[in-house]
């Protein structure tokens, strides 16, 4: 029950004695991030905009870090990305901005009990369900990409569900394939992997852990 | 149990009965609780091995905050599972997970009592209960939502708030 938490714990514990005082009349700011620890992504994320302090603690805490990041391509910007690979059920969540008009929640819940995503976009208390469905069923993990819009407007803000998995076989499992559906919210249908500029993209999930593979086309190098 | 046998000034009901502790809370109430309860607490657990007389003093939890603690002491450190049978281990575990749920059904300012508590008395699965009990409030709640109810302090200055909303990435760095 305890097994996330107690690294929680120790690690927050050890820093940041000396700032507690000044946060938190009610509760110590490590308990605090504990609690945000338990939160989901999106909640998380509102939490690291409350103080400077969590913000930098949930954004270098160790124990903050299970969770996948994409940062910065060229157009495709991803401005704040998180998923949970973890259990039955995937949540994604971003949340854009501070400001009142400027702020924008999308949040990915894969309710994994039909083959189809349920995708809910929040905006600000205005929220609207999507059903996307995401064609034949493999497993794989989910990564949810926002874009940052041209004119620097929130609401309307592209986004991208992308789904890969890689797959294994032959000898030695000497031969790869990936298997990738992506989502947009331009299309809303299903497409091929995600292609940024001159790189193209993929989630991968090994047994080892997730990482991105990205396909330089114009250096013809994949990292 | 045989670091138990150093702490002569504690009081402890030996015999066929399991052994107890005395607990002192802020308010001066005294609490006799079993020792595998009380030992729950990595800080008590301490201290019982450390020893001492009359008591075990605890002056950051009063005695209001310090009977729901052992009320959840008692309950999970409930008499040694008699038998490893599956069925009657899956029922203790729904009972379980039934009385957690009842003892959470307190307002925040309680919870936090309780959080303090567990913390400071070293309770891992009372603080991971209660944390949890609290992440599920403020799920829907905004950042300033959050704030108010923490009272956390905003120090952003507008020029960076203006940034964090400009920056998308910036929450992350």
């Amino acid at each position: 029950m305890a097994g996330r938490g107690g690294d929680v714990v120790v690690t927050s514990r050890s820093q940041a004695r000396g700032r507690k005082q000044r946060q938190t009349p009610s509760l110590p700011f490590d308990v605090l991030l504990e609690i945000a620890a338990r939160s989901d992504p999106a909640t998380l994320i509102r939490c690291a905009t409350t103080c400077r302090d969590a913000r930098r603690r949930i954004a270098d805490g160790p124990s903050f870090r299970g969770r996948l990041r994409l940062r910065h391509t060229d157009r495709f910007v991803l401005p704040l990305l998180r998923g949970h690979l973890t259990g039955p059920e995937f949540c994604f969540g971003a949340d854009i901005g501070e400001d009142a008009e400027d702020r924008e929640d999308l949040y990915l819940v894969d309710t994994s009990a039909a083959d189809a995503t349920r995708l809910a976009k929040v905006t600000w208390g205005l929220s609207s369900d999507l059903q996307f469905p995401l064609g034949p069923s493999f497993d794989g993990s989910y990564v949810l990409l926002v874009g940052d819009g041209e004119g620097g407007a929130a609401v309307g803000r592209p986004f991208q569900v992308l789904k890969a998995k890689l797959v294994l076989s032959g000898y030695n499992r000497s031969a790869r394939c990936l298997r990738i559906q992506t989502v947009s919210s331009e299309h809303g249908r299903t497409a091929g992997p995600l292609v940024v500029g001159d790189v193209v993209h993929w989630l991968c999930l090994t047994d080892a852990g997730s990482y991105v593979l990205m396909l330089h086309v114009g250096a013809a190098r994949a990292t | 149990m045989a670091a138990a046998d150093s702490c002569d000034g504690i009081s402890t009901s030996g015999g066929g009965w399991e052994k107890t502790v005395t607990l002192v809370s802020s308010d001066d109430a005294r609490f006799e609780v079993r020792e595998a309860a009380a030992s729950l607490s990595q800080t008590v657990r301490r201290m019982i091995r450390a020893g001492g007389d009359g008591g075990i003093p605890l002056p950051k939890v009063d005695a209001r905050t310090l009977s729901t603690v052992l009320e959840y002491c008692n309950k999970h450190a409930a008499v040694p599972a008699p038998a490893p049978e599956s069925s009657s281990a899956e029922a203790a575990a729904v009972d379980l997970e039934w009385f957690d749920k009842e003892l959470m059904h307190v307002d925040l300012a309680t919870l936090c009592s309780l959080i303090r508590a567990a913390d400071y008395l070293e309770v891992a699965g009372l603080l991971d209960l209660t944390c949890k009990t609290v992440a599920d409030m403020i799920k829907s709640k905004t950042a300033e939502e959050i704030r108010q109810m923490f009272g956390i302090q905003n120090d952003f200055t507008p020029e960076e708030e203006e940034q964090l909303s400009r920056e998308n990435a910036g929450v992350f760095e």
